[in-house]
């Protein structure tokens, strides 16, 4: 391969790889940072299902203390008067579960002894012991529980506060409020799509009161009991994905060909035990699109780069050294079979080393020229010489 | 030799031209106007507000778009056929059964409106109506335990705002904007799971170039009203994405014609330096009337439109090789730029990588215009 080609083919070469390995670096360091961003969203809504479910807790809990601290109603429930209490406190619980989410309020007697239903007025008397661990320790204690805790009527967010008067204990009262308000709050600050999911095995168990859930809310042997958006919510997840979920998880997955975030929250128990999970998640097509986008910008300049390095490079070498040398070795050729007069045009003129080699050509030239003459010259003198001879002769 | 004055002239007469598009390209679609509170046919009720309700009333909202039949980017509307079903509970609408027979009273058409006017509701309208619908069906039902149900089917016209920066390789939202006239504190949009799955939009709608979506998506939020107050919003919207392959041809191959030739002429053959300027003066004069013609056709686009981005790839490739032949691949310039080795070795550089850096950089605006 010829010099004029291979050297700058060398150099667009080394450009190409340097200028390839930069794009991708760069282009490497924005996914980096995109995927950064993505994860700081799954963190973000982790931190606020958290954070709603203990504000959701805390609201459940003042409710409870608050009903339970009214004079009337310890009365009523010291005399045993579920047609007072019910009078008392039914026109306040509809607004409460019209407008603020709460969803269960109810009276029990000492250990889990179901004495009003606030939601469900006709129902009463059940003992409650062997799955309402909450209403236990509270009357056992005598000090507020509160968490999350499936009862007959479903999953809620629990304030259990045992209910006194001068004369001692009288039972325990409680405010459940449902997922759905910790979901909408989220859903509202993040865009994701947020779904509750319970171990069935458990449901079924314990809340009876509930009726059987269709077919498809059932994954992974655990129940879909509410979702902001349940058929969002159902391409996001698989039995496999809810069976192995230990820890928090937060994943980035291809749906459909779409980039989604999905976060898994495990869902604990008043005591910290695992009953279920909060699943969230939201397409994040636009971030993989500005990667896209940093990616294209980045293989645009290195092609740039590339073009205007291996130009140059080919420029600077042909135009300025092959060429002229060419120039020069053509001239040599031409001296050698004897065409010494074939000028090296503006060559000589030059101040670089090209110029150099072309004045000594130059003079190489002048050199043969003035030989050639003289040797045109004795040739002729000689030849005088021969004929003087000869006409002496 | 050239005629310096002729060619000064068409220059000067391009330069205008291009001048002239880039204001009349500079055109950008005007904002319409959000639609009046009371622009559908719903009369103001003057029944006041129930009273023994909890507020804000949750009124429930679902939609479903059965067809859409028009998209006009050039006046930013939309045509579809809609069913919007509104539900609120009013305590004051119950009734015995036993008085009625009927569980569920039902009014539909005309009547629906009436009986409407005449009992509270949260006087729900489109903020984003284009026009008064084509046509307007309704039904409203009433049941037992004061739950309220109205249905309104309309085919309308709806106001939306394009993004054409990536035309034609856009996508855009359709999106129907619902208001009520009650403030935030009183009423509230709301959605239910059997909401969510009564909302979407049927698979098999076709739109000539266009890819319809296949949801409805909806964004709560609230809207400040004239009378400075929060009033609930909810825009039910569903995303389009443009087919491009009717629109890529009509311009990217006149396009690639117009600064083939002088391409050709001026880089690639031994022309005389009058006949490559010529080349290059009457791919000008084409470019710019090539610029029109999408100007005309394409009213809407504005001119950080990938067309536009194109076609100012475009003038600056004409600019530039003008521009080298006149200075580079003129033989009266060559000393000024190293000689002739560097000028033989600068125009073959030049012949390659000039195309090639145009491929580059509009392969690049369509790209970014496909991802975004």
């Amino acid at each position: 391969m010829q010099l004029r080609i291979k050297v700058p083919l060398l150099i667009t070469l080394v450009a190409f790889i340097t200028s390839l390995a930069l794009s991708l670096f760069f282009y490497g360091t924005a996914l980096q940072s995109i995927e950064n961003n993505q994860k700081e969203a799954l963190n973000t809504t982790v931190t606020l299902i958290q954070k709603y479910t203990d504000e959701n807790t805390k609201k459940a809990l003042s409710r409870a203390e608050m009903v339970a601290a009214l004079p009337s109603v310890q009365q009523a429930f010291r005399a045993r008067d579920r047609d007072q209490l019910a009078q008392l406190l039914v026109p306040t619980f509809l607004i409460q579960r019209d407008r603020y989410d709460v969803r269960e309020a109810h009276f029990h007697l000492a250990p889990a002894t179901s004495f009003l239903r606030l939601f469900f007025l006709k129902k009463y008397g059940e003992d409650m012991s062997s799955f309402r661990e909450t209403v236990l320790i509270t009357n056992q204690k005598q000090e507020p529980q509160s968490g999350v805790e499936i009862s007959r009527h479903g999953l809620n967010i629990r304030g259990v506060v045992p209910v006194a008067d001068a004369q001692g204990p009288i039972g325990s009262f409680e405010v459940g409020m449902s997922f759905n308000g910790v979901l909408d709050a989220v859903k509202q600050v993040t865009g994701f799509e947020l779904g509750v999911f319970i171990d069935n095995e458990l449901m079924t168990k314990v809340a009876t009161g509930l009726p059987a859930p269709e077919s498809d809310r059932v994954i992974g042997g655990l129940r879909n009991e509410s979702a902001t958006n349940w058929s969002v919510v159902r391409s996001l997840v698989t039995p496999d994905l809810l069976r192995k979920v230990n820890d928090t998880t937060l994943k980035l997955q291809k749906i459909d060909g779409i980039d989604y975030g999905i976060a898994l929250v495990q869902l604990l128990d008043f005591k910290g035990k695992k009953i279920g999970l909060i699943v969230a998640g939201k397409s994040f097509q636009g971030l993989t699109s500005q990667a896209n986008a940093v990616l294209i910008n980045a293989l645009v300049i290195s092609l740039f780069a590339v073009i205007i390095l291996g130009g140059t490079s080919t420029i600077l070498f042909n135009g300025l050294l092959m060429r002229p040398m060419m120039a020069v070795g053509n001239c040599i050729t031409s001296m050698a079979i004897d065409d010494v007069c074939k000028p090296i045009e503006d060559l000589a003129s030059r101040r670089d080393e090209v110029g150099k080699i072309a004045r000594s050509c130059e003079l190489i030239q002048q050199r043969l020229a003035s030989l050639k003459q003289d040797m045109h010259g004795s040739i002729n003198g000689s030849n005088g010489s021969i004929h003087g001879s000869i006409e002496e002769r | 030799m050239i005629n310096l004055r002729r060619f000064l002239f068409t220059l000067g007469l391009c330069l205008l031209l291009i001048l002239g598009i880039g204001t009349f390209t500079g055109y950008s679609q005007e904002e319409a106007p959000i639609a009046a509170v009371s622009k559908p046919n719903i009369t103001v009720s003057n029944n006041a507000f129930p009273s023994n309700v909890p507020k804000p009333m949750k009124v429930e909202v679902a939609l479903v778009i059965n067809n859409i039949s028009k998209i006009t980017d050039a006046t930013g509307t939309f045509s579809a056929d809609i069913d919007l079903r509104l539900r609120w509970q009013n305590p004051n609408q119950a009734f015995d059964p036993k008085n009625t027979g009927v569980n569920e009273q039902s009014f539909i058409g005309e009547e629906a409106i009436a009986k409407l006017a005449n009992i509270w509701n949260p006087q729900v309208a489109i903020a984003n109506l284009a026009e008064k619908p084509q046509k307007y069906e309704s039904e409203l039902y009433l049941n037992a335990n004061g739950s309220v149900v109205y249905l309104q089917r309309l085919t309308a016209t709806f106001e939306a705002k394009y993004k054409l920066g990536n035309f034609p390789f856009d996508q855009q939202v359709l999106p129907i904007r619902l208001i009520s006239r009650y403030n935030s504190n009183k009423v509230g949009f709301w959605q239910t799971q059997d909401d969510i799955d009564f909302s979407g939009i049927p698979q098999e709608i076709l739109l000539s170039g266009w890819r319809i979506g296949d949801d409805v998506n909806f964004l709560f939020s609230n809207f400040k009203g004239l009378d400075g107050e929060a009033h609930p919003q909810l825009v039910a919207q569903t995303m389009v994405k443009r087919i491009p392959t009717s629109h890529i041809p009509g311009v990217f191959i006149p396009l690639s014609l117009v600064l083939l030739v002088p391409t050709i002429i001026a880089l690639w053959s031994n022309a005389d330096l009058d006949k490559r300027i010529s080349a290059w003066s009457g791919s000008i004069l084409t470019m710019v009337a090539l610029s029109f013609t999408i100007s005309i056709r394409y009213p809407a686009l504005s001119i950080d439109n990938v067309f536009f981005q194109v076609i100012w790839l475009g003038f600056a490739f004409q600019f530039l090789g003008l521009f080298i032949n006149f200075t580079i691949m003129n033989p009266a310039m060559e000393r000024f730029f190293g000689g002739k080795y560097v000028v033989t070795e600068i125009t073959n550089f030049l012949r390659w990588s000039l195309p090639l850096a145009l491929l580059i950089l509009v392969s690049r605006v369509v790209l970014l215009a496909i991802q975004i």
